[in-house]
Protein backbone atom coordinates (compact mmCIF):
# COMPACT_ATOMS: atom_id res chain seq x y z
CA UNK A 1 0.00 0.00 0.00
CA UNK A 2 1.39 3.47 -1.22
CA UNK A 3 1.30 6.45 0.24
CA UNK A 4 1.77 10.45 0.18
CA UNK A 5 5.53 11.06 1.31
CA UNK A 6 6.75 13.48 3.61
CA UNK A 7 7.79 16.66 3.38
CA UNK A 8 6.09 17.62 0.42
CA UNK A 9 2.78 16.34 2.47
CA UNK A 10 1.44 15.72 5.70
CA UNK A 11 1.40 12.34 7.86
CA UNK A 12 -2.17 12.91 8.27
CA UNK A 13 -2.94 12.82 4.32
CA UNK A 14 -0.50 9.99 4.26
CA UNK A 15 -2.50 8.09 6.69
CA UNK A 16 -5.66 9.51 4.77
CA UNK A 17 -4.15 7.46 1.61
CA UNK A 18 -3.85 4.54 3.76
CA UNK A 19 -7.74 4.95 4.74
CA UNK A 20 -9.03 5.47 1.40
CA UNK A 21 -7.41 2.63 0.21
CA UNK A 22 -8.62 0.30 2.97
CA UNK A 23 -11.95 1.92 2.18
CA UNK A 24 -12.02 1.36 -1.54
CA UNK A 25 -10.99 -2.58 -0.66
CA UNK A 26 -13.65 -3.10 1.70
CA UNK A 27 -15.99 -1.66 -0.50
CA UNK A 28 -14.74 -3.43 -3.41
CA UNK A 29 -14.58 -6.76 -2.14
CA UNK A 30 -17.57 -6.73 1.49
CA UNK A 31 -17.23 -10.56 1.15
CA UNK A 32 -12.98 -10.19 2.92
CA UNK A 33 -14.35 -9.72 6.64
CA UNK A 34 -11.13 -10.46 8.27
CA UNK A 35 -8.70 -7.85 7.64
CA UNK A 36 -5.55 -7.09 9.24
CA UNK A 37 -3.38 -4.38 8.81
CA UNK A 38 0.87 -5.07 8.59
CA UNK A 39 3.48 -2.60 8.37
CA UNK A 40 6.66 -2.58 8.93
CA UNK A 41 8.60 0.71 10.50
CA UNK A 42 6.84 4.04 9.09
CA UNK A 43 4.67 1.71 7.82
CA UNK A 44 3.58 0.17 11.15
CA UNK A 45 3.40 3.85 12.02
CA UNK A 46 0.69 4.48 9.36
CA UNK A 47 -1.10 1.11 9.93
CA UNK A 48 -1.82 2.17 13.89
CA UNK A 49 -2.35 5.75 12.98
CA UNK A 50 -4.84 4.33 9.83
CA UNK A 51 -6.39 2.16 12.35
CA UNK A 52 -7.65 4.88 14.70
CA UNK A 53 -8.70 6.89 11.98
CA UNK A 54 -10.91 3.92 10.83
CA UNK A 55 -12.24 3.51 14.51
CA UNK A 56 -12.56 7.37 14.49
CA UNK A 57 -14.88 7.16 11.31
CA UNK A 58 -16.52 4.28 12.45
CA UNK A 59 -15.62 2.19 9.25
CA UNK A 60 -16.59 -1.35 9.06
CA UNK A 61 -15.47 -3.95 8.90
CA UNK A 62 -12.41 -2.78 11.09
CA UNK A 63 -9.38 -4.55 11.49
CA UNK A 64 -9.40 -8.05 13.17
CA UNK A 65 -5.71 -7.42 13.97
CA UNK A 66 -2.89 -5.73 13.60
CA UNK A 67 0.99 -6.58 13.33
CA UNK A 68 3.59 -3.45 13.86
CA UNK A 69 6.83 -4.37 12.70
CA UNK A 70 9.57 -1.69 14.36
CA UNK A 71 7.12 0.56 14.67
CA UNK A 72 8.40 4.38 13.98
CA UNK A 73 9.26 7.06 13.65
CA UNK A 74 6.47 8.84 15.78
CA UNK A 75 6.78 6.64 19.05
CA UNK A 76 8.65 10.06 20.20
CA UNK A 77 5.03 11.56 20.69
CA UNK A 78 3.14 8.83 22.50
CA UNK A 79 1.55 10.27 25.87
CA UNK A 80 2.21 10.05 28.09
CA UNK A 81 5.20 12.08 26.42
CA UNK A 82 9.30 11.79 27.51
CA UNK A 83 10.58 15.46 27.91
CA UNK A 84 12.13 14.62 24.54
CA UNK A 85 13.81 17.55 22.42
CA UNK A 86 13.36 16.58 18.85
CA UNK A 87 15.13 19.91 17.70
CA UNK A 88 18.67 18.45 19.65
CA UNK A 89 20.49 16.88 16.43
CA UNK A 90 22.39 14.83 18.84
CA UNK A 91 18.77 13.03 19.13
CA UNK A 92 19.83 11.27 22.46
CA UNK A 93 16.68 10.64 24.04
CA UNK A 94 16.67 7.04 23.84
CA UNK A 95 19.87 5.05 24.87
CA UNK A 96 19.50 2.85 22.05
CA UNK A 97 19.47 5.71 19.60
CA UNK A 98 23.30 5.81 20.45
CA UNK A 99 24.33 2.56 21.63
CA UNK A 100 22.58 0.20 18.88
CA UNK A 101 24.10 2.64 16.22
CA UNK A 102 27.09 0.91 15.73
CA UNK A 103 24.60 -2.75 15.22
CA UNK A 104 22.06 -1.58 13.56
CA UNK A 105 22.75 -2.10 9.85
CA UNK A 106 19.36 -1.24 7.97
CA UNK A 107 18.99 2.30 9.81
CA UNK A 108 22.65 3.53 8.86
CA UNK A 109 24.07 7.33 8.36
CA UNK A 110 21.88 8.89 11.30
CA UNK A 111 18.76 8.16 9.11
CA UNK A 112 16.47 7.93 11.55
CA UNK A 113 17.33 11.48 13.30
CA UNK A 114 17.35 12.68 9.69
CA UNK A 115 13.73 11.63 9.29
CA UNK A 116 12.38 12.78 13.02
CA UNK A 117 14.01 16.52 11.58
CA UNK A 118 12.48 16.41 8.32
CA UNK A 119 9.20 14.58 9.13
CA UNK A 120 8.56 16.68 12.77
CA UNK A 121 11.59 19.00 13.77
CA UNK A 122 10.27 22.08 11.34
CA UNK A 123 6.63 21.22 11.07
CA UNK A 124 4.35 21.50 14.12
CA UNK A 125 1.52 20.17 12.20
CA UNK A 126 2.90 16.80 11.66
CA UNK A 127 3.85 16.72 15.77
CA UNK A 128 0.19 17.83 16.74
CA UNK A 129 -1.65 15.53 14.51
CA UNK A 130 0.95 12.13 16.02
CA UNK A 131 0.33 13.30 19.59
CA UNK A 132 -3.22 13.75 19.51
CA UNK A 133 -3.36 10.12 17.96
CA UNK A 134 -1.06 8.76 19.84
CA UNK A 135 -2.74 9.18 23.30
CA UNK A 136 -3.11 6.09 25.27
CA UNK A 137 -7.02 6.91 25.53
CA UNK A 138 -7.31 6.38 21.99
CA UNK A 139 -5.04 3.14 22.10
CA UNK A 140 -7.73 1.12 24.08
CA UNK A 141 -10.07 0.11 21.29
CA UNK A 142 -7.06 -1.22 19.02
CA UNK A 143 -7.78 -4.86 18.42
CA UNK A 144 -5.77 -7.17 19.20
CA UNK A 145 -1.58 -6.38 18.22
CA UNK A 146 1.34 -8.02 17.32
CA UNK A 147 4.83 -6.12 17.97
CA UNK A 148 7.84 -7.09 16.94
CA UNK A 149 11.25 -5.28 16.76
CA UNK A 150 14.87 -6.70 16.76
CA UNK A 151 17.36 -5.91 20.11
CA UNK A 152 19.50 -4.48 17.89
CA UNK A 153 17.11 -1.89 16.76
CA UNK A 154 18.09 2.26 17.24
CA UNK A 155 14.60 2.41 17.96
CA UNK A 156 14.21 -0.02 20.31
CA UNK A 157 13.53 2.31 23.27
CA UNK A 158 10.37 3.27 20.90
CA UNK A 159 9.26 0.28 20.12
CA UNK A 160 9.28 -0.95 23.57
CA UNK A 161 7.35 2.47 25.25
CA UNK A 162 4.46 1.38 22.48
CA UNK A 163 4.54 -1.87 24.03
CA UNK A 164 3.76 -0.30 27.47
CA UNK A 165 1.30 2.16 26.12
CA UNK A 166 -0.64 -0.76 24.82
CA UNK A 167 -0.55 -2.37 27.74
CA UNK A 168 -2.06 0.29 29.56
CA UNK A 169 -4.32 0.39 27.25
CA UNK A 170 -5.64 -2.61 28.05
CA UNK A 171 -4.64 -4.23 24.17
CA UNK A 172 -4.30 -7.82 23.65
CA UNK A 173 -0.64 -6.79 22.27
CA UNK A 174 1.95 -9.51 21.94
CA UNK A 175 5.63 -8.23 21.92
CA UNK A 176 8.13 -10.66 20.38
CA UNK A 177 11.97 -8.82 20.68
CA UNK A 178 14.63 -10.68 18.20
CA UNK A 179 17.73 -11.13 19.64
CA UNK A 180 20.46 -9.27 17.27
CA UNK A 181 18.28 -8.32 14.63
CA UNK A 182 17.77 -5.06 13.27
CA UNK A 183 16.03 -2.97 11.71
CA UNK A 184 12.86 -4.18 9.98
CA UNK A 185 14.20 -7.53 9.27
CA UNK A 186 11.37 -9.60 8.41
CA UNK A 187 12.14 -7.50 5.21
CA UNK A 188 15.46 -10.00 4.93
CA UNK A 189 14.00 -13.23 4.95
CA UNK A 190 15.52 -14.05 1.79
CA UNK A 191 18.86 -13.69 3.15
CA UNK A 192 18.51 -14.61 6.58
CA UNK A 193 17.54 -17.68 8.10
CA UNK A 194 16.25 -16.17 11.24
CA UNK A 195 14.54 -13.57 9.28
CA UNK A 196 12.56 -15.87 7.36
CA UNK A 197 11.96 -18.29 10.51
CA UNK A 198 10.96 -15.49 12.01
CA UNK A 199 8.33 -14.19 9.15
CA UNK A 200 6.72 -18.25 9.34
CA UNK A 201 5.51 -16.87 13.71
CA UNK A 202 4.28 -13.70 12.14
CA UNK A 203 2.43 -15.58 9.79
CA UNK A 204 1.27 -18.07 12.64
CA UNK A 205 -0.41 -15.03 14.99
CA UNK A 206 -2.01 -13.85 11.87
CA UNK A 207 -3.54 -16.89 11.09
CA UNK A 208 -4.80 -17.62 14.67
CA UNK A 209 -5.93 -13.90 14.80
CA UNK A 210 -8.57 -14.91 11.98
CA UNK A 211 -9.72 -18.08 13.54
CA UNK B 1 56.66 54.35 -13.89
CA UNK B 2 55.62 50.66 -12.96
CA UNK B 3 53.80 50.37 -9.89
CA UNK B 4 54.56 47.93 -7.34
CA UNK B 5 51.54 46.29 -6.65
CA UNK B 6 52.74 42.53 -5.10
CA UNK B 7 51.91 43.96 -1.87
CA UNK B 8 48.18 45.23 -2.60
CA UNK B 9 44.88 43.48 -1.39
CA UNK B 10 43.52 44.36 -5.08
CA UNK B 11 46.38 42.16 -6.42
CA UNK B 12 43.43 39.28 -8.12
CA UNK B 13 46.03 37.03 -9.19
CA UNK B 14 47.49 36.66 -5.36
CA UNK B 15 43.94 36.45 -4.21
CA UNK B 16 42.85 33.94 -6.72
CA UNK B 17 45.30 31.38 -6.09
CA UNK B 18 45.19 32.26 -1.89
CA UNK B 19 41.16 31.74 -2.52
CA UNK B 20 41.49 28.77 -4.72
CA UNK B 21 44.30 26.66 -2.34
CA UNK B 22 41.98 27.39 0.54
CA UNK B 23 39.09 25.89 -0.59
CA UNK B 24 40.99 22.81 -2.28
CA UNK B 25 42.86 22.27 1.22
CA UNK B 26 39.11 22.51 3.16
CA UNK B 27 37.74 20.66 0.53
CA UNK B 28 39.85 17.69 0.27
CA UNK B 29 40.01 17.77 4.09
CA UNK B 30 35.98 17.64 4.49
CA UNK B 31 35.91 15.00 1.70
CA UNK B 32 38.54 12.73 4.04
CA UNK B 33 36.45 13.69 6.91
CA UNK B 34 33.50 12.63 5.82
CA UNK B 35 34.66 9.26 4.10
CA UNK B 36 34.67 6.68 6.61
CA UNK B 37 37.46 4.28 5.18
CA UNK B 38 37.69 1.46 6.88
CA UNK B 39 33.77 1.12 6.58
CA UNK B 40 34.24 1.96 2.66
CA UNK B 41 36.60 -0.51 2.23
CA UNK B 42 34.50 -3.06 4.22
CA UNK B 43 31.21 -2.17 2.35
CA UNK B 44 33.26 -2.70 -1.15
CA UNK B 45 34.54 -5.82 -0.37
CA UNK B 46 31.17 -6.67 0.67
CA UNK B 47 29.01 -5.32 -2.64
CA UNK B 48 31.48 -7.89 -4.20
CA UNK B 49 31.23 -10.47 -2.38
CA UNK B 50 27.47 -10.19 -1.57
CA UNK B 51 26.14 -11.89 -4.45
CA UNK B 52 27.08 -15.26 -3.48
CA UNK B 53 24.34 -15.01 -0.70
CA UNK B 54 26.88 -17.15 1.14
CA UNK B 55 27.35 -16.51 4.97
CA UNK B 56 30.94 -14.57 5.00
CA UNK B 57 30.65 -14.33 8.82
CA UNK B 58 30.93 -16.16 12.26
CA UNK B 59 27.31 -17.45 13.25
CA UNK B 60 27.51 -15.07 16.31
CA UNK B 61 27.29 -11.85 14.28
CA UNK B 62 25.25 -13.48 11.65
CA UNK B 63 22.14 -11.66 12.26
CA UNK B 64 24.13 -8.58 11.22
CA UNK B 65 25.70 -9.62 8.13
CA UNK B 66 23.38 -12.27 6.29
CA UNK B 67 20.58 -9.90 5.62
CA UNK B 68 23.11 -7.45 3.40
CA UNK B 69 22.02 -8.01 -0.19
CA UNK B 70 24.40 -6.68 -2.92
CA UNK B 71 21.68 -3.73 -4.04
CA UNK B 72 21.91 -3.04 0.08
CA UNK B 73 25.60 -2.96 -0.37
CA UNK B 74 25.77 -1.46 -2.89
CA UNK B 75 23.83 1.84 -1.53
CA UNK B 76 25.79 1.52 1.79
CA UNK B 77 28.73 1.83 -0.30
CA UNK B 78 27.78 4.46 -2.58
CA UNK B 79 26.08 6.26 0.69
CA UNK B 80 26.24 6.47 3.65
CA UNK B 81 22.19 7.58 2.51
CA UNK B 82 22.88 11.31 1.79
CA UNK B 83 20.28 12.71 3.86
CA UNK B 84 20.41 16.03 1.84
CA UNK B 85 18.79 14.39 -0.83
CA UNK B 86 15.24 12.95 -0.27
CA UNK B 87 14.79 12.66 -4.45
CA UNK B 88 18.00 10.27 -4.64
CA UNK B 89 17.11 7.89 -1.64
CA UNK B 90 13.27 7.94 -3.27
CA UNK B 91 14.76 7.09 -6.48
CA UNK B 92 17.53 4.27 -5.28
CA UNK B 93 14.43 2.54 -3.01
CA UNK B 94 12.03 2.55 -5.98
CA UNK B 95 14.05 2.20 -9.04
CA UNK B 96 17.16 -0.10 -7.62
CA UNK B 97 16.05 -1.89 -4.86
CA UNK B 98 13.17 -3.97 -6.24
CA UNK B 99 15.76 -5.89 -8.83
CA UNK B 100 17.19 -7.67 -5.39
CA UNK B 101 13.61 -9.55 -5.24
CA UNK B 102 12.80 -11.98 -7.15
CA UNK B 103 10.45 -11.39 -10.02
CA UNK B 104 6.65 -12.45 -9.49
CA UNK B 105 6.05 -15.43 -10.72
CA UNK B 106 2.72 -15.07 -12.50
CA UNK B 107 1.78 -18.43 -11.95
CA UNK B 108 1.62 -18.11 -8.34
CA UNK B 109 0.76 -14.67 -7.75
CA UNK B 110 -1.70 -12.01 -9.75
CA UNK B 111 -1.16 -8.50 -9.37
CA UNK B 112 -3.90 -5.71 -9.77
CA UNK B 113 -3.32 -2.00 -9.01
CA UNK B 114 -5.28 -0.26 -7.22
CA UNK B 115 -7.04 2.38 -8.95
CA UNK B 116 -6.31 5.42 -6.28
CA UNK B 117 -5.11 8.52 -7.96
CA UNK B 118 -1.48 8.32 -5.95
CA UNK B 119 1.23 9.97 -7.58
CA UNK B 120 3.49 7.62 -9.10
CA UNK B 121 1.48 4.95 -7.54
CA UNK B 122 2.53 1.47 -6.52
CA UNK B 123 -0.68 0.40 -4.33
CA UNK B 124 -1.25 -3.48 -5.62
CA UNK B 125 -3.55 -5.67 -4.11
CA UNK B 126 -1.50 -9.05 -4.57
CA UNK B 127 -3.80 -12.23 -4.98
CA UNK B 128 -2.90 -15.86 -4.91
CA UNK B 129 -3.51 -16.93 -8.50
CA UNK B 130 -5.68 -20.33 -7.58
CA UNK B 131 -8.12 -18.15 -6.08
CA UNK B 132 -8.11 -15.38 -8.79
CA UNK B 133 -11.25 -16.27 -10.47
CA UNK B 134 -13.00 -16.99 -7.15
CA UNK B 135 -12.09 -14.86 -4.50
CA UNK B 136 -15.54 -12.79 -4.92
CA UNK B 137 -17.93 -15.57 -4.58
CA UNK B 138 -17.22 -16.91 -0.97
CA UNK B 139 -17.59 -15.15 2.13
CA UNK B 140 -15.51 -14.42 5.07
CA UNK B 141 -12.44 -14.12 3.41
CA UNK B 142 -9.07 -12.85 4.91
CA UNK B 143 -7.14 -9.95 3.95
CA UNK B 144 -3.52 -8.56 4.61
CA UNK B 145 -2.93 -5.05 4.13
CA UNK B 146 0.84 -4.71 4.12
CA UNK B 147 1.76 -0.86 4.33
CA UNK B 148 5.22 -0.08 3.58
CA UNK B 149 8.05 1.43 5.48
CA UNK B 150 10.85 4.30 4.28
CA UNK B 151 10.40 6.50 7.44
CA UNK B 152 7.72 8.52 6.12
CA UNK B 153 9.84 10.12 3.00
CA UNK B 154 11.60 7.72 1.35
CA UNK B 155 8.66 5.46 -0.07
CA UNK B 156 10.02 2.00 -0.06
CA UNK B 157 6.62 0.60 -2.37
CA UNK B 158 9.10 -0.91 -4.73
CA UNK B 159 11.79 -2.51 -2.36
CA UNK B 160 8.89 -4.15 -0.12
CA UNK B 161 7.13 -5.65 -3.67
CA UNK B 162 9.27 -8.95 -2.70
CA UNK B 163 8.22 -8.98 0.38
CA UNK B 164 4.48 -8.59 0.07
CA UNK B 165 4.44 -10.79 -2.12
CA UNK B 166 6.37 -13.27 -0.10
CA UNK B 167 3.70 -13.09 2.44
CA UNK B 168 0.99 -13.66 0.06
CA UNK B 169 2.80 -16.70 -0.92
CA UNK B 170 3.64 -18.07 2.79
CA UNK B 171 -0.27 -17.43 3.68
Amino acid sequence: MDYRLCPEYSVQEAVQDVVDAYQYFVTKYPQYTKLSFLGGSAGAGHALLATLQLQKEKIQPLPTSLVLSSPGPGMEFLKPIDDIDIHNSSTTYWKSLTENAPVDGFMVGGFYQYVIGVVFGSNQANREYVQSQLQVSNLEKLPPTLVTAGSYEVILEGVQKLVSCLQKANVKVDYKEYPKMQHCHFAFFEWSPESSAALDELITWLQASWK
Amino acid sequence: MKTDTSNSPYNSQSWLTATAATTALLGTAALLYRINWPRLLFRTIFAVLAPTKERLWPSDDVALISPQSRGMAWILVAGPPPPHDIHLIRKMMRHFWPHVWPPIDSNQIQVETLPTPREDSETILIWPSSSTSTHTNSNNHTALIHVHGGGMVAGTTGTERGFAVELARRL
